[in-house]
């Protein structure tokens, strides 16, 4: 048996997890990718049928769908990558008596579905607008790219976070549920932090979701008001939840093998 | 060659810490089929798992020279996944090529003898089938050093001869460590044996010292 490197090994691994994912995901449906769409289409109905009652048909210069699918898709994708993370380590599980197959990739292969399936549903979507006669109009498509990157690394860090967390305590860990519930309610998911009164700017901005969503948004509208949210501030934030996921990784992955 | 530098291996249980090896320093050679004895719950699977390299010593170090298997046995599948796919991922996370892939696959199929059962979910194998499944798999890599963890040759006695023929054309090729609850394959396979026992490893040159300080036990 020849020697392979280490990016050869780490890349075959890849390789493999990501098969096995998908066909533990999608093998058994045939529809496959349609169930990701639903989820975020359903939400965006609803919304779009409340703000309608309410006589909105346009925030901050883009159409409804537009505005509901840049916030909803992307809470749903930073979501589902934490709860695939947490469940990470138990699904591979019996896979890790492979020596070339390491927590961590256990991490990183379930994210990279994720990042890719996330990605696809949200251009799905507003495709699928624009295809229904919305105006859908990208103004910065680099910028899209960049800020989907950024909530990527940012949903991968928290999500190492929890993973680690309630792998190793699995009792605590059944909290992490419920304490992110609200945040659907505080992300800017569906409104614009600029229709919020001031007075709960200081602590909503404190949300790099929010951020995140806003700077989606005005890749598709050259009048939508970023003025109170940051890319600086989303970056630092990657930054920290990365910085902060891959330590908790590196110092307990050992300890997590024997759990 | 395996070497242990001062390995100590310990469980921590509410009761304080369980040890499987308290520094143990040992050398054992690299020609030799070695046959690891010792009680259930004695450490031979975290043993196994050690000199696999997918656990780790709480103190000291072991290093082996050679490309070590993983430990084999009847785990590392996933049921819901079939048997071929089970096979593939194993193939490609040891970065097989195409044209190698078809020929390891075609070997695991007509060694493991289930047939059709070949593209059913794992889970709906017999234990026979899985045991039969789980050696083609085991048979169908190279390595220098197998770890066998209660794989013991199963089915009827062609099937068994056939699988005594596989670790005969290993055996000149590569080195088996093998746990196991029999003694008789043991003694037909193995050249030495080591004695786990206290946190101790005690090594036996001959093969029959070692099952007559088992027997002894």
């Amino acid at each position: 048996m020849q020697q392979r490197t280490a990016w050869q090994i780490q890349k075959a691994v890849l390789h493999a997890l990501l098969i096995r994912e998908l066909k533990t995901r999608f093998g058994q449906y045939r529809l496959g990718i349609v169930w990701a769409l639903l989820e975020p289409l359903m939400q965006m109905l609803v919304f779009m049928g409340l703000y309608y009652f309410r006589g909105i048909s346009t925030m901050g210069g883009l159409v409804l769908p537009v505005f509901l699918a840049t916030g909803l898709a992307p809470f749903f994708y930073f979501k589902k990558v934490i709860s695939q993370s947490m469940a990470a380590v138990g699904a591979n599980r019996n896979l890790l008596i492979y020596r070339q197959v390491r927590l961590f990739d256990a991490f990183l292969s379930r994210f990279l579905l994720e990042a890719v399936i996330a990605f696809l549903v949200l251009v799905s979507l507003l495709l699928g607008a624009w295809w229904l006669g919305y105006p859908v109009v990208v103004v910065n498509s680099l910028k899209f790219l960049l800020v989907f990157a950024l909530l990527s690394l940012f949903s991968f860090g928290v999500s190492m976070v929890f993973g680690v967390f309630n792998t190793l305590y699995p009792e605590p860990g059944k909290f992490i549920p419920v304490i992110l519930r609200p945040l659907f309610f505080i992300s800017g998911a569906f409104f614009s932090i600029n229709d919020m009164p001031p007075s709960l700017h200081p602590m909503l901005l404190w949300n790099p979701l929010l951020h995140a969503f806003e700077l989606f948004r005005s890749c598709f509208s050259p009048h939508y008001n970023i003025s109170l949210v940051s890319m600086e501030y989303l970056a630092f934030c990657t930054l920290v939840a990365m910085t902060l996921g891959l330590l908790m990784v590196r110092a307990n992955w050992r300890r997590m093998l024997t759990r | 060659m395996i070497e242990f530098h001062n390995v100590t291996k310990y469980f921590p249980t509410p009761k304080g810490r369980h040890y499987i090896l308290k520094d143990v320093t040992l050398t054992l050679p690299g020609d030799k089929n070695i046959g690891v004895f010792g009680a259930n719950g004695s450490g031979k699977s975290t043993l196994m798992n050690l000199l696999a390299g997918v656990d780790f010593p709480n103190r000291g170090k072991i290093s082996i020279k050679g490309n070590v298997s993983w430990p084999l046995g009847l785990s590392g599948y996933q049921g819901s996944m079939t048997g071929r796919e089970n096979a593939e991922f194993i193939c490609r996370i040891y970065g097989k090529g195409k044209s190698e892939f078809k020929e390891r696959l075609d070997y695991i199929k007509a060694f493991s003898e289930i047939g059709d059962f070949f593209e059913m979910p794992l889970k709906s194998y017999s234990s026979g089938m899985k045991s039969k499944f789980s050696f083609a798999v085991s048979m169908a890599f190279d390595f220098d050093y197998y770890l066998i963890d209660e794989l013991t040759a199963v089915g009827d006695k062609r099937f068994k001869e056939k699988c005594q023929q596989v670790f005969e054309d290993k055996k000149n090729r590569a080195n088996f460590l093998f746990v196991s609850h029999n003694l008789n394959e043991l003694k037909r396979q193995c050249d030495m044996g080591i004695f786990i026992k206290d946190g101790k490893i005690h090594v036996h040159e001959r093969i029959d010292d070692a099952i007559a300080a088992y027997n002894a036990m």
